[in-house]
Parts: C-alpha cells; sequence; structure tokens
C-alpha cells in the first residue's frame, strides 16, 4: 500500500523529507478549487455545489446541512491533522473530541473520509505512522484509517488535478 | 511471570532535545496512561529510539505526533520506523539511508 500526504502551499520539505515520513509523495494544496479548506458554512456549501472534491473543515464542527449536501454529492471529508497537533491543553482535548465526533458523523453518513496533515509548516507534519495512529485514536478502524491516508488522500489528489483543468 | 512484549519506535526531531525534557512531555500527554506505555529513550548509535509496551505503542505515536514543543523550544518528533527488537529496528533504519 502506497501513503500520501497533503500539506498547504507553504509548507517547505523536500521529496527524502517525504520518503523519510513514509510517503510514496506529498502534494500541496495551492488553494485551488478541488479541496476547500475552511469552517465557515457558507464557503464549504459553495465548495460542494461547485464540485469540490473534498472539503476539510478546519473547526470540525458538524453541520447537518454540510454533512448532509457532501453526502448527496458524494464529496469526501478530509480530517487535517494540523489543527489538531497545532493546539494544546483544554483547547487541543476539545479539538479531539470534536473531531472525533465529526469522524463518527461522517461514517454514519457513508462520506469518504481521509486523513492528512494539511500541514503549513515542516514542523506541523507527520509521519504515515502517526497519521495511521492518530486516525485511529479518533475512532476509525485500522483498515479505514489506512485506506484515508492511502487511497483517498490519492483521490484527492487526482481529483483535485481534473478539477483545476476544467 | 509473564513477559511484557516491547517494540522500538525510531523516532527523529526536527531540533537537538534534552531526554528529560522529552521525558516530561511525554508524560503530559499520555497522562495517566503512562505506566501502561512505560516509554524508555534511549540513544542507539547516536539515533533516539524509544521502547514501550506492545499495548501501548498506538498511544505512543500519538502522544509523540501531537508534541510540538519540547523544552518550552519548537520541535516535531516524527516516528519513522516500528520494530520488535533494536537490531532489526537499525537495519530497517538503515535501508532507509539515501
Amino acid at each position: 500500500m502506497k501513503y500520501y500526504d497533503i500539506v498547504l502551499g507553504q509548507c517547505e520539505f523536500d521529496d527524502a523529507f517525504a520518503k523519510r515520513l513514509g510517503f510514496e509523495r506529498v502534494f500541496r494544496a495551492d488553494g485551488k478549487t478541488g479541496l476547500s479548506i475552511g469552517s465557515e458554512k457558507g464557503q464549504l456549501l459553495k465548495a460542494i455545489q461547485r464540485g469540490a472534491v473534498a472539503i476539510a473543515i478546519t473547526d470540525f464542527s458538524v453541520d447537518r446541512e454540510v454533512m448532509a449536501k457532501a453526502s448527496d454529492s458524494e464529496t469526501m471529508l478530509c480530517v487535517p491533522i494540523a489543527p489538531l497537533a497545532r493546539t494544546k491543553g483544554l483547547e487541543q482535548a476539545r479539538l479531539l473530541h470534536r473531531a472525533a465526533e465529526l469522524l463518527k458523523y461522517a461514517y454514519k453518513k457513508r462520506i469518504e473520509v481521509s486523513f492528512a496533515s494539511l500541514a503549513d509548516s515542516r514542523l506541523l507534519m507527520e509521519s504515515r505512522m502517526q497519521l495511521i495512529e492518530v486516525a485511529k485514536m479518533l475512532g476509525a478502524t485500522e483498515e479505514r484509517a489506512r485506506s484515508g491516508v492511502s487511497e483517498a488522500n490519492m483521490k484527492i489528489i487526482e481529483g483535485c488535478k481534473v478539477h483545476d483543468e476544467d | 511471570m509473564m513477559r511484557t512484549k516491547h517494540r522500538y519506535l525510531l523516532v527523529e526531531s526536527a531540533s537537538h532535545f534534552r531526554k528529560e525534557a522529552l521525558q516530561d512531555e511525554l508524560l503530559r500527554a499520555i497522562g495517566t496512561d503512562y505506566h501502561v506505555v512505560n516509554p524508555r529513550i534511549l540513544d542507539v548509535r547516536g539515533k533516539t529510539v524509544i521502547r514501550c509496551s506492545l499495548a501501548g505503542m498506538g498511544k505512543l505515536i500519538v502522544a509523540l505526533a501531537l508534541i510540538k514543543s519540547v523544552d518550552g523550544k519548537e520541535n516535531a518528533l516524527y516516528t519513522i520506523k516500528a520494530s520488535g527488537t533494536i537490531r532489526a529496528l537499525m537495519e530497517k533504519s538503515e535501508k532507509l539511508e539515501p
């Protein structure tokens, strides 16, 4: 199984570092429309309407309307790990709880889930093993965690390429 | 007495850290399950290796992922490989070298 990560455009790393972390490749989400990253309901709904491949909800809030629309349009959910790693203490504990609730709801709604660091700096990047274990801690099974870091991320990347070419 | 099964993790960091400082951060991150994980930070041929219980390996990897400062300084810890013996871990580590 090959594993992939997605980071934000400004994140600095090289291919050798990505390989050491256990990834076949690490891709940059350059703020184009294929993967919509944010926490505003309006922005996420617009992105789903425009045919985004995936949405990443950075505050992990469960909005039933957004999730229903994502489910209906087969938009994927990308769970970003960087917001969890960036925080500390009580704030981190709250975010972890919300992320676990979001994941549970996404699986209930049969939304395909991916796990990516979406890091904006090298310090917030995680290794393949770390992404899988964080996914499991949030409630994903071993199989779902692995495919979330593997096939699901590849699907987002491929989808983004097609989306950006349109 | 039952022998506890261990795992050895090869860990890389963004910058140098004191072993005691990392131990404190792990204690804070793992909390009351620290005794289950039972991490031991080792230095093997200049590389950081952490020994833990097999049962607590997942918790340790998550803790390492979420620790972003050691000794009050920004840092990051990356779990590169895991193995049941130091020798196997070092062999895997050598394969990673360019």
